[in-house]
C-alpha cells in the first residue's frame, strides 16, 4: 500500500524548504557581493528580496500544519515534517543576517573605503558561509546525515576565519583610527557570518534528527 | 414483480381465511361444552368427541416428553460436541432420512414395534412414541440448527472466563437459543396434533369411554383419527355434523395450544434473558 | 532486530508472560513462528501488523483458546507464574481464569446486567457475596453508575461501549492478572474507543494487559510497549519489532516496521 497523497504533500514540503535554502545562499552571495563591490543597488535587492524568503517560511508552515492535521504522519514521515520546520526557521534567520550584512555594505558604501588587505579575510568568510549553505542544502535533498555531519564539523574554519578576522581588523584600527566606523561596520559582518555558520550547524543536526531520529549536537 | 408477489400473499391468506370460515361455521353448532366434553354414540345422533379430545392432548403431552429433551439432546450433541467426521455426518444423514419417512409408514413400523412386538395392543404410550419417531428428527434438526445459528462470541466469551464446554452450553448456549427452541416445539406439537396415520395403528382407533384415565396402556383414539373414521365409515346419522364439528374442535384446538406455548414460552425467555 | 536500548528497558521490568520460541500451526500450516516476547507486568502491551500476521492467534494461546480450534497445537514454551501454558496437563479452566479475554465485538450474554457479571464467579462456584463482585467490577468498568438502576435489565439494551465494558466487568469479576483485548474497539464509535482506553490505562494499575488492534493510532496513543508482527515470505509469522511504544513510533529499527506504521507497508 503506497500512499501516492501524502507522498507528493511530502515532497511539497521538502520542495519549498529547498527553494528557501537556495534563496538563502543566493542572498548571502549577493550581499557579499554589494559589500565587496560597494554597490548599495544590489544591497537594496538583497533587502527586498528577503520578503520572497519569509514569505517561502510561511508556506512551509501552512504545508506543514496541514500535512501534520490531515494525515496523522509518525516516525519518518513525522520526523521530516519536524526537521523541515526547524530546517525552515534557521533559513529565514539566515536569511535576516544577509539583509543585516546588506544593510551594513549600504552604510559602508559611504565611508572612505578600507585597505583591501582588510578584507581578504572577510571575503573569505562570505564564500565558506555561502559555500556551506549550499552544502547543507545538498545533504538536506540527498537526506544525507553523514555528509550534513560534515558541513558542520567544516563550521570550524569559519570560526577560525571570524577570530582571524577580529584580531585584524583590531589592530587595524589601532593604526588606523580615522576608519573607526568602516570597522566597527566590517566587524559586525564577520560577527554575522560566523552566526550564519552556526545556524548551518543546526541545520545539519535537524538533518541528521530527520533521517535517524537521534537529537545530535554537532560542535 | 412487487406486484405478483403481493397478489400471491393476498390469495394465500384469503385462501387461508376461507377454509377456517368453512370449518368454524359447518362446525358452529357443536362447539359447546356437550360436544367436547361427551363420548361419542354409536348408532344414534348427538354423540360428542370429549375423550378423543383429551387423548389428542394426552398423547401430544406424552411424546413431547419424550421428544423435547431428546431432540435437545441430540440436537446440542450435533451442533457442539460431535467431531467432525464420517460418522457425525451419517448421523446427519440419518436423521434427515428419518425426517422424510411418510407417517402412514412410521405408523406400521409402530404397529411393528409398539404392538405387537412389545404385546401392548393399541395403546396411548404405543401412539405416543410413534409419533415420537416422527417428530424426533425435527426437534433434533430445530435444535441443531438453533444452536449453530449462535455467535461464536458467545462461546468464546463464556470459555473465556473460565466455563467448562458443558457450562456454556447449559448456561449460555440453551438460554440463547430459547426462543427458536420453543417456536421449534410449537410448530412440531401442531404437527402431533393433526397426524392421524401414525396413530391409526398404535394409538388404535377406540377410546375409553368412563372417567378420565391416565394410564398409557389403554387404547387411546385421537381427535384427527376420529374425524378420519367418522368421514370413512360411520353409521351415526349427524355424521357430517359431528366431523365438521370435530375438525372446528381440531383447529381452535392447535390454536389455543399455539398462542398458550408461545405466551408461556415469552414468559420463560423473558425470565430467563431478562429482555 | 530489537534495540538494544528499548530491549533494557523491556527487560528490566517484571514479565509476565514469556514466550519462548513460540511457534504455533493450523494443521500442516505454521501461522508463527519462532516467537520470543517477554510482557511487562502493570501495563500496556500492544500487538500490531498486518491482517493475517497472527497476532490474534499469539494472544489465544496465551490464554490456550486455539483449543477450540481443530489440529490446532504450539511448540515452545509460555510461562506464566513460572507455569508453562502449553503444558497438556495445564487447568485450561484455571488459566482462562488467571488470563481473561475481550473480544472484538461485544459478546454480552442474553441475560441481565447483573448475571452476565456473576456469570464467571458462578460457573467457578465461588461463593464470594456476588452483589459485591458485581458492583466491584462495574465500577472498575466504570460502568457503575450508568447501570446500577437497571442491574436485572437485560444486557442487550446497552450501546455497544456499554456492552463492551460490561464484557470488560465480566471478565474482571473472576479477578484475572491478564486480560487479552483483541480489537476491543474495532466495532465502536470513536468516543467510545477513548473509553476503552481510558479504561485500560486505569486497569493497567492492577492487571497487565494486551491488545491487538488494527489502528496505529489507537497502539500509539493508549499503550506502553509496541510489538509489530508480520508475515515473513514463507508466510509465517513473525515477531519483527518489539519496545517502548514511543521508540517504535518515533524511531523504528527495523524498516518493516517503518514501512507499516508509516502506511507504505507491501
Amino acid at each position: 500500500m503506497a500512499r501516492p497523497l501524502f507522498d507528493s504533500e511530502l515532497e511539497e514540503v521538502r520542495a519549498i524548504a529547498s527553494r528557501m535554502a537556495s534563496l538563502v545562499e543566493e542572498a548571502i552571495r549577493l550581499a557579499m557581493r554589494a559589500l565587496l563591490e560597494r554597490d548599495a543597488d544590489i544591497a537594496t535587492a538583497v533587502v527586498e528580496g528577503d520578503e520572497k524568503v519569509n514569505q517561502l517560511h510561511h508556506d512551509l508552515r501552512e504545508e506543514t500544519f496541514k500535512v501534520i492535521a490531515t494525515q496523522a504522519p509518525v516516525a519518518r514521515d513525522l520526523r521530516l515534517l519536524m526537521g523541515v520546520q526547524y530546517i525552515g526557521a534557521e533559513l529565514e534567520r539566515i536569511g535576516d543576517y544577509a539583509v543585516r550584512i546588506a544593510k551594513r555594505a549600504r552604510r559602508l558604501a559611504d565611508e572612505p573605503e578600507p585597505g583591501p588587505s582588510t578584507l581578504v579575510d572577510l571575503a573569505r568568510m562570505g564564500e565558506l558561509a555561502e559555500k556551506q549553505v549550499h552544502d547543507v542544502l545538498d545533504a538536506f535533498i540527498r537526506v544525507d546525515p553523514e555528509a550534513a555531519t560534515r558541513v558542520a564539523e567544516n563550521d570550524d574554519a569559519i570560526d577560525r576565519l571570524y577570530r582571524k578576522t577580529f584580531a585584524e581588523q583590531m589592530s587595524a584600527l589601532a593604526a588606523d583610527p580615522e576608519h573607526v566606523l568602516a570597522t566597527q561596520h566590517l566587524l559586525n559582518v564577520a560577527h554575522t557570518l560566523e552566526r550564519i555558520g552556526d545556524r548551518v550547524t543546526n541545520v545539519a543536526e535537524d538533518i541528521v534528527f530527520l533521517d535517524t531520529g537521534r537529537v545530535v549536537e554537532l560542535d | 414483480m412487487t406486484q405478483v408477489i403481493r397478489l400471491i400473499a393476498v390469495f394465500l391468506v384469503t385462501l387461508l381465511a376461507l377454509m377456517v370460515a368453512r370449518l368454524l361455521v359447518a362446525g358452529w353448532p357443536e362447539l359447546n361444552l356437550h360436544f367436547i366434553t361427551s363420548p361419542p354414540k354409536a348408532l344414534d345422533a348427538g354423540g360428542g368427541v370429549g375423550p378423543q379430545l383429551f387423548n389428542s392432548l394426552y398423547i401430544l403431552v406424552l411424546s413431547l416428553l419424550f421428544t423435547a429433551p431428546l431432540g435437545l439432546a441430540a440436537g446440542i450433541y450435533m451442533a457442539e460436541l460431535a467431531p467432525p467426521g464420517r460418522l457425525t455426518s451419517a448421523l446427519s444423514v440419518a436423521t434427515e432420512t428419518l425426517a422424510t419417512l411418510p407417517s402412514i409408514v412410521v405408523g406400521l413400523f409402530g404397529l411393528l414395534v409398539f404392538v405387537e412386538i412389545t404385546h401392548w395392543s393399541f395403546t396411548r404410550l404405543g401412539g405416543a412414541l410413534a409419533l415420537t419417531v416422527i417428530n424426533l428428527p425435527y426437534a433434533v434438526r430445530v435444535t441443531e440448527d438453533a444452536v449453530r445459528a449462535l455467535p461464536d462470541s458467545l462461546r468464546e466469551g463464556s470459555l473465556a472466563v473460565g466455563a467448562t464446554r458443558w457450562q456454556t452450553i447449559r448456561r449460555v448456549l440453551v438460554p440463547a437459543a430459547l426462543p427458536s427452541l420453543i417456536t421449534g416445539l410449537i410448530l412440531v406439537s401442531g404437527r402431533a396434533f393433526g397426524e392421524a396415520a401414525a396413530l391409526l395403528y398404535t394409538a388404535g382407533q377406540s377410546a375409553l369411554r368412563g372417567p378420565i384415565s391416565l394410564d398409557p396402556f389403554v387404547p387411546g383414539e385421537t381427535l384427527a383419527v376420529h374425524l378420519f373414521i367418522y368421514r370413512s365409515d360411520a353409521s351415526v346419522p349427524d355424521v357430517n355434523l359431528i366431523a365438521d364439528g370435530a375438525a372446528a374442535v381440531l383447529l381452535i384446538t392447535v390454536l389455543a395450544f399455539n398462542v398458550i406455548a408461545r405466551v408461556l414460552g415469552r414468559y420463560a425467555v423473558r425470565r430467563i434473558t431478562a429482555t | 532486530m530489537i534495540d538494544p536500548a528499548a530491549a533494557a528497558t523491556v527487560e528490566s521490568l517484571p514479565s509476565r508472560v514469556q514466550a519462548t520460541n513460540l511457534s504455533f500451526f493450523y494443521g500442516d500450516f505454521m501461522a508463527l513462528k519462532d516467537i520470543n516476547l517477554s510482557v511487562p507486568e502493570n501495563h500496556i502491551t500492544a500487538m500490531i501488523g498486518p491482517s493475517g500476521c497472527g497476532k490474534s492467534t499469539l494472544i489465544r494461546v496465551f490464554n490456550r483458546m486455539y483449543d477450540l480450534v481443530p489440529r490446532s497445537r504450539a511448540e515452545g514454551e509460555v510461562l506464566i507464574d513460572g507455569e508453562n501454558i502449553l503444558d497438556p496437563r495445564t487447568d485450561v479452566v484455571g488459566l482462562r481464569q488467571r488470563v481473561g479475554m475481550v473480544f472484538q465485538r461485544p459478546n454480552p450474554f442474553p441475560m441481565s446486567i447483573y448475571d452476565n457479571v456473576a456469570y464467571g464467579p458462578r460457573v467457578l462456584g465461588w461463593k464470594a457475596n456476588l452483589d459485591e463482585v458485581v458492583e466491584h467490577s462495574l465500577r472498575q468498568a466504570a460502568l457503575w453508575d450508568d447501570v446500577k438502576d437497571r442491574l436485572k435489565r437485560s444486557a442487550m439494551g446497552l450501546s455497544g461501549g456499554q456492552q463492551q465494558r460490561l464484557v470488560i466487568a465480566r471478565v474482571l469479576a473472576v479477578e484475572p492478572e491478564v486480560i487479552l483485548m483483541d480489537e476491543p474497539a474495532s466495532a465502536l464509535d470513536p468516543i467510545a474507543t477513548l473509553k476503552i482506553e481510558e479504561l485500560a490505562q486505569e486497569l493497567k494499575k492492577s492487571y497487565t494487559i494486551l491488545i491487538v488492534t488494527h489502528n496505529m493510532q489507537q497502539a500509539a496513543r493508549a499503550s506502553d510497549f509496541t510489538a509489530f508482527l508480520m508475515m515473513n515470505e514463507a508466510r509465517y509469522g513473525e515477531l519483527v519489532e518489539f519496545g517502548p511504544t514511543a521508540e517504535i513510533f518515533n524511531r523504528p529499527q527495523n524498516k518493516l516496521t517503518e514501512d507499516y506504521i508509516t502506511g507504505r507497508f507491501g
